[in-house]
């Protein structure tokens, strides 16, 4: 009711710009196509009706606007009356407004709320190995997670608890604790009192597990918390179990609690929102970078409550990125990012056609993925770097597969790269590999690939008759391959897309389907990979393509920040994180595009370290 | 190496005995014939499963020919001739909910609740209702060991659709606890075999009383904790509550069963060892320990096969009475070149824009998965129960959300249903309905025949007429 009240006073305000400026535009020249009924491409316009609204679809106006500007839209074949130049400069500044009004922040700001982050499937193996010190992945039994956001598996509307994840759960926490008990080292490290004259088996059992809880829980565990597991330990001592063999049951607790298995944010009674507290804001970190829980020296400051102290975060943020544990967030929001992820599981080049791609090979191609953003973050090199490098990590096998002599030996290592084409992720082969489909190179793939997860410009969906190409590039009928595509998107509908997509799919051309180079095709001829974009660029190289994409930076940039921020916070980025995304990208520029001030911005922004009432 | 009989499969006596008063789920067993009315069917539940194919079919080649029992199976529907008897093949049906959004999420995330999904990338995931399995698993999935089971070959589908706006999650689930629950697949098939068949080692009676203690105490603190968070935290926590109480009554389950190993058939436990040793085989890893955590890449129809093969034993040994199965996520591009004449990967081969090769190795790609399905129902036929075979006292639901998956066409889907329930369906027939008659008719007709009676279902409020 409050909801519908509010509507109708926004549509009633007379000083909504975008619903007088802005719809009649929309109404004019869209609807017709995009609406309720049969929206064309999966586009509804309709919903746009006031600046507020038009706030919550910013990227799918940028989308329109882009549309708009380059007269795609609305389609000059299909409509009778097409917009005059007054009436499309007028709405695009409409867009416009709304735009710069978002990235400075100019309307109220609200910091977001993640929903209630349940650990994923990796977070809680890492989480285990860090608390308890077992030396395998508790969790590797555990179904896959599922991803929301901006694509992450650690986003907590996309995170559930299913029946079998909770057997899974229970019967891990036995395992966990057989092996931490079987490990008198381990044992030792944990109970860290033991009863003696002074000290009775109660009171060093409330020891051990005040500092045990509080390390699961990540913050200090409470009175009545701490009072329920000692009830655990308690009721065994009176069935006859020694000290060691009661806490069995305590410990097996911490490890199926709510607090241990949910990163919980406490809500502040009566405010808007709040800053987080030190031990919120070290979980955050540490999740952020390691993908695991924090560590003692994080514990401490927050403790102590020094973490919050913008030098003490800075400098525990640089702590972290060179401690060994950074690896994983390469391997987790570089793989889901980037798409190297789908190399472990989704991949499936032919095995005859290409009987060089071996298991060994695969985790080769992973590794370097994962050495090279770890790389590139913590030597602090410029981000552009993943655009175009000029050194990548190999072992021998993928050495030989990419023509670089002189390496041998299983080890990923450092090499220096005198071919152009090659570095960056563009050139790597796990991007390639898993852009590709199992007999062929996929340009269209490929060119997504780019608009969607470098550039954050993902193309619209394909139009429901569309048909999609043969799946071999085997030659038929005497067409190449390249030549069965053009003729395929030759139709009106399919054209205006494809002449953004293929081009960049097919600069990449001379990378085959498990990202080996090549000259010539399957079929024996030269690869043809010029490409034409529209604006008249050309370029045929993936040197050319990357040097296309480093002359105009901003939507990468912005796209870098805005997925770090996603992975960061565990939520989907919502309409007012755009200013925090702006000054992402200033910050990033003003530092010369060093990879650590980008990492150290988004910790210090407010989405990161605030949290709201309402999302 | 694994070896089931190596392990602790026997619970004490005593604690069977103790778990009087409960409900006892008997393996319906030539072995538990004493316990049984003799050679009779009395007692013997229905058992539902359903198998989900991706990316739809060849639609010329799916429809059999003629009407009602005099009818022809068509070019993919071949390999059941065998079984031509016990089928059932729907024309005519559809999923109306499934009609907007876009060309896939929407048809498989909505196949079974007949509802539309929400249209998100991640906040608010819901499914719009409970799926028809788990409609009957909360109401005749409580007296065995698990109320339901959810195989598949493939790791949730990560990421966004960012054409299309929808999180992958979608296209790997289809069923759903409730609206806001969807339940994972599991893939491999060892982490499978053990949830099913292989006792908990070292759970005696006094770690299940501590575990007990231990469940209690989290739930209370789970309570406290909850009366702390907000809306959306707070339904987090609801499942988690959910979740404990469903393993409480799974380990209580447990201990009043009859799965201590000498009431287990020499049968039973002959076919446990069985599919234990081919899972080893075909997983090609050196310890158990090892197939546990690994991920499960190997031969893609021996993958199905024993998958089919766990959900065959689970229901023969009643663990579970409703199962799904998904072949594959939807939109999967797994390469099917390892069958003759087929060169590439499962979605893009559906597009097959109607060139007449392509439609052929679409063709080729639906026919081999009917044949699994022809494996399945193999199988279930040889398992005696009662005065016949498991099948029998089955129904076995086998289809793909859309139609076509050039047009992504959700109108007139494939679907076939294999067992007669008891006799409660009248097979061996083609049954065509007016075009655009709700799927979710069928799914009513279901859960009526395997005790689950429901009123009503996405755009359905009656039963199909004349299935049985």
């Amino acid at each position: 009711m409050r909801r519908l009240l509010l509507l109708a006073l926004i549509h009633a305000s007379p000083a909504d710009d975008f619903a007088t400026k802005a719809v009649p535009f929309l109404k004019a020249h869209c609807y017709e196509c995009h609406s309720a009924n049969d929206p064309k491409g999966g586009i509804e316009v309709h919903e746009i009706l006031s600046t507020d609204a038009a706030y919550r679809h910013h990227e799918f106006l940028d989308r329109i606007a882009e549309a708009v500007k380059w007269e795609d839209m609305p389609p000059p074949e299909d409509v009778d009356v097409v917009p005059d130049d007054q009436e499309r400069s007028d709405f695009l500044r409409e867009i416009d407004r709304i735009r710069t009004t978002l990235e400075k922040g100019d309307f109220p700001r609200q910091a977001g709320r993640p929903t209630l982050r349940r650990l994923n499937r990796d977070e809680y193996s890492y989480t285990v190995r860090d608390l308890f010190g077992v030396k395998f992945l508790a969790g590797h039994d555990f179904p896959s997670d599922g991803a929301g956001g901006s694509g992450f598996n650690n986003t907590g509307d996309a995170l559930f608890v299913p029946p079998v994840l909770m057997e899974k759960y229970l019967a891990a926490s036995r395992k966990v604790i057989d092996a931490l008990y079987a490990s008198p080292a381990s044992l030792n490290r944990t109970l860290l009192a033991r009863p003696d004259d002074k000290k009775s088996p109660e009171q060093a059992a409330r020891e051990v597990l005040t500092i045990q809880g509080s390390l699961a829980f990540r913050r200090r565990i409470s009175d009545e918390e701490l009072n329920g597991l000692i009830g655990l330990f308690n009721s065994r001592i009176q069935r006859g179990d020694d000290y060691e063999a009661a806490l069995r049951s305590p410990l097996q607790a911490l490890l199926i609690h709510p607090a241990f298995l949910f990163r919980v944010e406490k809500d502040q009674a009566g405010k808007d929102e709040w800053k987080l507290d030190d031990f919120e804001l070290a979980t955050r970190l540490s999740y952020f970078l390691w993908a695991s829980m924090p560590d003692r020296e994080l514990f401490q400051l927050a403790d102590q409550g020094k973490l919050s102290d913008p030098a003490v975060l800075a400098a525990q943020t640089e702590r972290m990125i060179a401690d060994p544990k950074f690896e994983y967030f390469a391997r987790h929001f570089g793989g889901q990012w980037l798409g190297f992820d789908d190399l472990r599981e989704v991949a499936n080049p032919d095995p005859k056609r290409f009987p060089e791609f071996t298991p060994s090979l695969r985790l080769a191609m992973y590794r370097e993925s994962v050495d090279f953003l770890t790389h590139l973050i913590r030597r602090n090199r410029p981000v552009l770097e993943l655009v175009h490098a000029d050194y990548t990590f190999v072992n021998g096998e993928l050495a030989r597969h990419y023509g670089i002599p002189g390496i041998r030996g299983n080890e990923s290592q450092k090499v220096e790269l005198r071919d152009p084409q090659r570095g960056g992720v563009i050139g790597q082969a796990s991007i390639l590999t898993a852009t590709s489909l199992p007999l062929r190179t996929s340009p269209v793939k490929r060119g997504s690939w780019i608009l969607d997860n470098l550039l954050g410009t993902p193309p619209p969906p394909p139009p429901q008759d569309a048909g999609v190409l043969p799946a071999d590039d085997r030659s038929s009928e005497g067409l190449s391959f390249r030549q069965q595509l053009e003729i395929h998107r030759d139709k009106p509908s399919c054209a205006g897309c494809h002449a953004k997509i293929d081009p960049l799919g097919f600069g990449l051309e001379n990378f085959d389907a498990i990202g080996r180079w090549r000259d010539r095709d399957v079929n024996g001829k030269p690869v043809d990979s010029l490409a034409v974009m529209p604006g008249d660029i050309t370029f045929s190289t993936p040197a050319e393509l990357k040097k296309l994409l480093l002359s105009s930076d901003e939507l990468f940039l912005k796209n870098l920040a805005r997925r770090m921020l996603s992975y960061a916070i565990g939520r989907q980025l919502e309409y007012y994180d755009e200013p925090a995304v702006a000054e992402l990208v200033r910050e990033l520029r003003a530092n010369d595009l060093k990879a650590q001030s980008l990492v150290l911005s988004i910790v210090r922004s407010h989405p990161f370290q605030y949290r709201s009432a309402n999302r | 190496m694994a070896n089931i009989q190596s392990n602790k499969w026997s619970i004490p006596r005593r604690s069977f005995l103790r778990g009087t008063g409960a409900t006892l789920a008997l393996p319906f067993l030539d072995a538990m014939r004493p316990l049984m009315a003799a050679g009779s069917n009395q007692g013997v539940p229905v058992r539902m499963g359903m198998l989900y194919m991706p990316n739809g079919v060849r639609a010329d080649r799916w429809t059999p020919s003629g009407k009602g029992s005099d009818y022809k199976l068509s070019p993919i529907l071949s390999p059941l001739q065998a079984h031509r008897e016990e089928l059932l093949v729907l024309t005519g049906l559809q999923n109306k909910a499934s009609f907007t959004g876009d060309g896939h999420y929407v048809k498989t995330g909505g196949w079974l609740t007949g509802t539309t999904i929400s249209k998100t990338t991640g906040s608010d995931i819901s499914a719009g209702g409970i799926s028809m399995d788990q409609i009957a698993a909360r109401r005749i999935g409580q007296g065995t060991k698990l109320p339901s089971l959810e195989l598949g070959t493939e790791p949730v589908a990560t990421g966004i659709d960012r054409n299309v706006n929808y999180t992958r999650l979608y296209a790997s689930h289809i069923a759903w606890k409730d609206a806001n629950v969807p339940l994972p697949c599991e893939i491999n098939p060892r982490v499978a075999f053990d949830r099913l068949f292989r006792k908990r080692s070292g759970t005696g009676e006094k770690r299940a009383a501590d575990e007990q203690s231990v469940l209690d105490l989290v739930q209370e603190d789970a309570r406290r904790l909850q009366s702390k968070l907000g809306r959306a935290d707070k339904a987090k926590l609801d499942q988690y509550l959910d979740s404990i109480r469903e393993v409480e009554r799974r380990i209580e389950q447990e201990a009043n069963s009859l799965g201590a190993g000498e009431n287990l058939s020499p049968e039973l436990l002959a076919k446990m060892d069985q599919l234990d040793k081919r899972i080893s085989k075909a997983m090609g890893k050196s310890s158990r320990e090892e197939e546990l955590s690994s991920r499960p890449r190997f031969d893609h129809g021996e993958h199905c096969r024993i998958m089919m093969d766990l959900m065959a034993l689970a229901f023969w040994s009643d663990s579970t009475r409703v199962s799904t199965f998904m072949f594959g996520n939807d939109v999967t591009g797994r390469n099917f070149s390892f069958l003759e004449g087929v060169n590439g990967g499962h979605h893009p081969i559906s597009h097959h824009k109607g060139n007449k090769d392509q439609l052929d190795q679409y063709e080729k790609i639906n026919r081999w998965h009917v044949e699994q399905y022809a494996y399945l129902l193999d199988r279930m036929k040889e398992l005696k129960e009662g005065e016949g075979s498991l099948l029998d006292h089955c129904m076995i639901g086998f289809g793909s959300p859309i139609r076509d998956g050039n047009s992504h066409n959700p109108r007139n889907v494939p679907i076939v249903v294999a067992g007669s329930a008891q006799g409660q369906l009248k097979t061996g027939r083609h049954l065509v309905y007016e075009e655009g008659t709700p799927l979710c008719r069928l799914w009513l007709g279901m859960l009526e025949r395997v005790g689950a009676k429901t009123s009503s279902l996405g755009d359905a409020t009656s039963p199909l007429t004349g299935l049985g």
